[in-house]
């Protein structure tokens, strides 16, 4: 248990350093010339300011308000979408990949090549397809499937972003479970067991399920990775007054090196979490 | 390997795709001077039917855009600018992050444990906000001025030098971690033991180990300058420059290069009006990814394939089935 905080928060620190030296990477440009002591010392004034966190203030039009109660609401908002979505995606990608698991061997051959065209298609596109497709439908039938574009705080087009966000990770998910599934059942207790007589669905569900969720799980952070491109590209598109709407809106050193912090944290801890469960399950170290 | 390579039907098609694309664009280039066609008007019978834009269905195959130029030549113009880019900086990328990562490999994997979790702090951020950060000051127009700060040349080395810089962190450390896997091997020992210096074994063992590597790495790190290119041209930031004209109905962005995001980014805002405009080059985006990771697939499998040499096997064949007409010696005990 110990090594296990010792691990993490060694981890946690140097990760944190990371983004703070990332954060600050607006000022070591002015123009297109290297600046490095504006760099520096935008080091220095952004690790001076966030230890008071009360005072920082964020420009707007009508003046500066208070950043830190402000901030929490595009942050809960681009959270909630984001991980609605994974887990939206990764419980699709379950289902259908136990399924298709259990079809004959041509047929997973011909959806695997699916997937491979599919997962070629840049998120911008499914988007657009995906927006597309739902104004046609309206169109067509007059039923609004979701929103499209949020105007104001009261209608919060919140369903079309976590369809859309759902999409590639399901496909991504999808792919490297039936890989993980299909590694498993070329182990030699898979044979053992059908040469017992189980059927296919029981291994699979029993044995291989059980053995293939670790390595699921360690994969998926891979796809939480790149979902946050998504989430960028659909809060901009949506309009969605998120969390990576306002680092763009703001783009000062300190609020980028905030907002970073604030995409980091809740990953980390997610993923924290799952690695603690694995490791208490299957006892044995896991790198995450 | 090249040989295996030509007879790979996933490799050729995806290379000869990539290789046409480019040449017709810089065909178009040369000897049509960048020509666009331009329809304003679509008359028949002498009755104005429509304006511009033009739908595919209108003005075969792509349509047209708001100002009337037909698109499938503004995808040729801009041909050479996306691919070109793409394979400039993902070409950069693997220079540098080669040339450090070897070294890194070699004498800072003590290190590597602290590095390796900092730089992870690269994954923990959507890499089109940071690029967007570092370029927005450079690459849009001031609306005050109505000009750019920089000259095209400027910008575009800076936008190039800026998105192969953003992605040096985690390819050098690939790389590190690659090069030092390769110097764990027992056959590197060996060489030491027989007084091998350092260089001659990156040049003589390293090296030769990771070139499959580095190839499949560079066709990945091309994808992933595409995949930017779009997100950065979603968020209106262009391949060499953002030309922003204020208008009656809010400011226009337009693209200084014809390059694809920028057709992408100019008329996304009218996704629902008029989708061919931004689909046709964010499904020309998709077609070259497409055939990247064709050529990718293919360059894989010719891989892992252990090489047959079949001549010799037919040998071996001719010599066991072979028999001597004119014995020059008797057996004892026939």
């Amino acid at each position: 248990m110990s090594s296990f905080l010792n691990r993490l928060s060694l981890k946690f620190l140097l990760t944190v350093v990371g983004l703070f030296l990332i954060g600050s990477l607006p000022a070591l440009f002015q123009g297109i010339h290297v600046n490095f002591p504006s760099y520096v010392r935008s080091l220095v004034s952004v690790l001076d300011q966030i230890v008071h966190p009360g005072t920082i203030e964020y420009m707007q039009k009508s003046g500066s308000y208070p950043l830190f109660p402000q901030i929490f609401e595009p942050w809960f908002r681009s959270m909630s979408v984001y991980f609605l979505s994974f887990c939206l995606a990764f419980f699709l990608a379950l289902v259908v990949a136990c399924l298709t698991m259990l079809l004959p061997r041509k047929i997973v051959k011909v959806i695997k090549s699916v997937i491979f065209v599919l997962e070629s298609l840049p998120d911008v596109l499914i988007i657009s397809l995906l927006i597309i497709g739902v104004i046609w439908v309206y169109q067509k039938m007059g039923i609004l499937v979701a929103n499209i574009a949020s105007y104001g705080d009261e209608n919060k087009a919140v369903l079309l972003p976590v369809i859309v966000m759902t999409a590639l990770p399901a496909i991504m998910l999808y792919r490297t479970m039936i890989l993980d599934f299909e590694e498993e059942t070329e182990k030699p207790y898979y044979e053992l067991a059908r040469s017992k007589g189980l059927s296919r669905q029981a291994i699979l569900f029993i044995h291989i399920f059980r053995n293939a969720v670790i390595r699921i799980f360690l994969d998926s952070k891979y796809v939480l990775w790149f979902m946050l491109s998504n989430l960028l590209i659909t809060e901009y598109i949506f309009n969605l007054h998120g969390l990576t709407n306002f680092m763009m809106d703001h783009p000062t050193p300190l609020i980028f090196t905030i907002g970073l912090f604030l995409l980091f944290i809740p990953i980390f801890a997610f993923l924290t979490i799952g690695q603690f469960m694995i490791e208490k399950v299957t006892v044995q170290e896991v790198e995450m | 390997m090249v040989k295996s390579l030509l007879k790979n039907v996933w490799f050729m098609s995806g290379f000869l795709f990539i290789v046409l694309l480019f040449a017709a664009s810089i065909i178009h280039t040369v000897f049509f001077d960048e020509y666009i066609p331009n329809m304003k008007l679509l008359m028949k019978d002498g009755n104005l039917i429509a304006a511009s834009p033009l739908s595919p269905l209108q003005y075969p195959p792509f349509g047209t855009n708001k100002q009337g130029d037909s698109l499938l030549f503004k995808i040729l113009q801009g041909a050479k600018y996306t691919i070109g880019t793409a394979i400039l900086v993902a070409f950069l990328r693997m220079l540098f992050s080669v040339i450090i990562g070897l070294f890194y490999g070699n004498y800072l994997m003590r290190i590597n444990r602290y590095v390796s979790k900092v730089v992870e702090a690269f994954h923990y951020l959507p890499v089109a906000l940071l690029a967007f950060m570092l370029l927005n000051q450079v690459l849009n127009e001031k609306a005050a001025i109505g000009q750019f700060q920089y000259s095209f040349s400027e910008r575009v080395i800076f936008e190039i030098t800026i998105m192969t810089a953003i992605a040096l962190p985690t390819t050098i450390l690939l790389i590190g971690n690659e090069t030092n896997q390769v110097l764990k091997q027992e056959f590197i020992t060996g060489a030491k033991l027989m007084g091998a210096s350092r260089l001659h074994i990156i040049r003589k063992h390293v090296l030769p180990h990771l070139m499959p590597r580095l190839f499949t790495q560079f066709l990945q790190q091309i994808i992933q300058v595409l995949v930017l290119l779009v997100h950065l041209g979603v968020l209106k930031l262009f391949f060499a420059g953002t030309h922003i004209t204020v208008g009656p109905f809010g400011p226009t962005f337009s693209s200084v290069s014809g390059e694809w995001s920028g057709i992408v980014g100019n008329s996304y805002q009218y996704l629902q009006a008029t989708p061919w405009v931004p689909l046709v080059p964010l499904v020309m985006f998709a077609l070259t990814i497409l055939a990247l990771n064709f050529t990718l697939e293919g360059l894989k499998k010719s891989l892992t394939e252990v090489p047959v040499n079949r001549r010799k096997e037919g040998k071996e064949n001719s010599v066991s089935t072979r028999t001597p007409d004119n014995p020059s010696f008797e057996f004892l005990h026939s």
